[in-house]
């Protein structure tokens, strides 16, 4: 048996997505970002090449962006809640603004 | 222990606690030499690092750091210990001046411990790594020495600061006590920070990471490299206080609150730096186990709100009041 997170999804996001998501090819996508936020294994080795899950920045509350498809900008937000992942929204994709593109990250220091 | 009387303070533990640091010292030094010979075996690039970030003499300007560091305190705590046994107006004035005349080299030490030890063993995390080394772990622990007589020490001088505020509270009250009571309190804060940072270094927080933005990097590169040095130095001083100074950090930044949808709350900060303001978020990133500063806009004063709405129209697309 696979190595998984529990996963919550108390406001009904998953119904929502479904609703939502204007195709099958991003529904299929959306259940295999769930997938790979499911897996353990992701977590463990703080990978994750489908979902690209990444901390929102700027928002103090701690909560998590997830692809659903890159290029559509579909994405799923969530929270951690005592291991447990908490589903909370699903984005709408818009087109892509890079004004705030993340160009380099420096550990420790900045020089 | 106070017994409720003036004068009647039980001695503190000096002898014991000064040979103690000493010893903690000497361990720190011998501790982080060994980091440094047995990490920079992990290979070329952890003997390359090291040069360049000068470990081995920064070692050494630690070791000082510490002494000059431990000496001052010494010199501060006898004299309050002194006043806190005796209560003579003339030893209170003395223990005032000495805390007064020693504060500054406490935090110019501080300040290069800091930086010595936190690369130390970040470079220990990253070019000179080695899977499984107890050294790291072993040089953490000889810095949790260093604080091993707060709980001694703290409560006795808080009872003492009490008894100050008391007696400067009484009418025709002797200048010395709110002299010594104000210094004690720079004193406590200083050594509070202290702690913290010690704390820090024993039990590591979430590692500091800096990123950019493409906006940043165009107003940083307009910016002299004279200019990039100076002010890199001055965010990384204020930043690694997030690391065990959160108090100090609020206080050298500004909190910036755009209007958002509810329950959301912005993590934006802006810092006066020389050439203008810094506009940063700060995020907990406990999945990642870091703590990031993300850097979005660095613009004269009079530019400043101007680059806020751009940033926060982008940003917070996701979260805007509706």
């Amino acid at each position: 048996m696979a190595d998984l997170k529990p996963m919550l999804d108390e406001y009904g996001i998953i119904y929502e997505a479904l609703k939502k998501l204007p195709d099958n090819k991003l529904k299929v996508e959306f259940l295999e970002s769930l997938a790979e936020l499911e897996d353990n294994s992701c977590h463990r080795t703080r990978s994750f090449p489908k979902t690209r899950l990444h901390r929102v920045s700027g928002v103090k509350q701690t909560i998590y962006r997830a692809d659903i498809n890159k290029v559509s900008g579909w994405r799923i937000h969530l929270q951690y809640d005592r291991g447990n992942i908490v589903l909370k929204d699903v984005i709408e994709g818009r087109r892509h603004d890079d004004t705030l593109k993340i160009i380099k990250t420096k550990k420790g220091r900045y020089s | 222990m106070n017994t409720g009387e003036s004068g009647s303070y039980e001695a503190l533990p000096l002898e014991e606690w000064n040979a103690d640091m000493q010893a903690a010292v000497g361990d720190i030094r011998r501790i982080g030499l060994e980091v440094l010979k047995e990490h920079g075996a992990a290979g070329e690039k952890a003997l390359e690092v090291s040069k360049q970030w000068k470990l081995a003499e920064r070692q050494a300007d630690e070791h000082e750091a510490l002494l000059r560091l431990i000496e001052a305190s010494r010199l501060m705590v006898e004299k309050i210990d002194g006043a806190m046994r005796s209560m003579a107006p003339d030893v209170m004035e003395t223990a005032a001046r000495t805390i007064e005349q020693n504060l500054a080299d406490i935090e110019e030490s501080f300040l290069v411990i800091r930086h010595a030890s936190l690369d130390l063993l970040r470079w220990t995390r990253r070019a000179g790594r080695i899977e499984g080394s107890p050294l790291p772990g072993e040089y953490r622990a000889s810095y949790a020495r260093l604080i091993s007589y707060a709980p001694i020490f703290k409560p006795r001088l808080e009872a003492f600061q009490h008894e100050l505020l008391e007696l400067s509270r009484q009418p025709g009250a002797e200048s010395a006590a709110p002299r010594l009571l104000s210094a004690i309190t720079r004193y406590n804060a200083v050594l509070d920070s202290a702690r913290r940072f010690v704390q820090a270094i024993v039990d590591p927080p979430l590692e500091l990471v800096f990123q950019e933005t493409n906006l940043f990097l165009d107003d940083w590169q307009n910016c002299s490299v004279g200019d990039r040095s100076a002010m890199a130095s001055r965010l990384n001083d204020c930043c690694q206080l997030l690391l065990y100074d959160k108090t100090e950090f609020d206080r050298r930044t500004e909190k910036v609150r755009p209007r958002l949808a509810d329950g959301i709350d912005a993590s934006m900060y802006s810092m006066a730096i020389d050439k203008g303001r810094i506009l940063f978020s700060v995020d907990e990133d406990p999945v990642f186990e870091q703590l990031t500063v993300t850097l979005y806009r660095l613009v004269d004063e009079e530019k400043f709100a101007d680059a806020c709405e751009v940033v926060f129209q982008v940003l917070y697309t996701d979260f805007d009041p509706r």
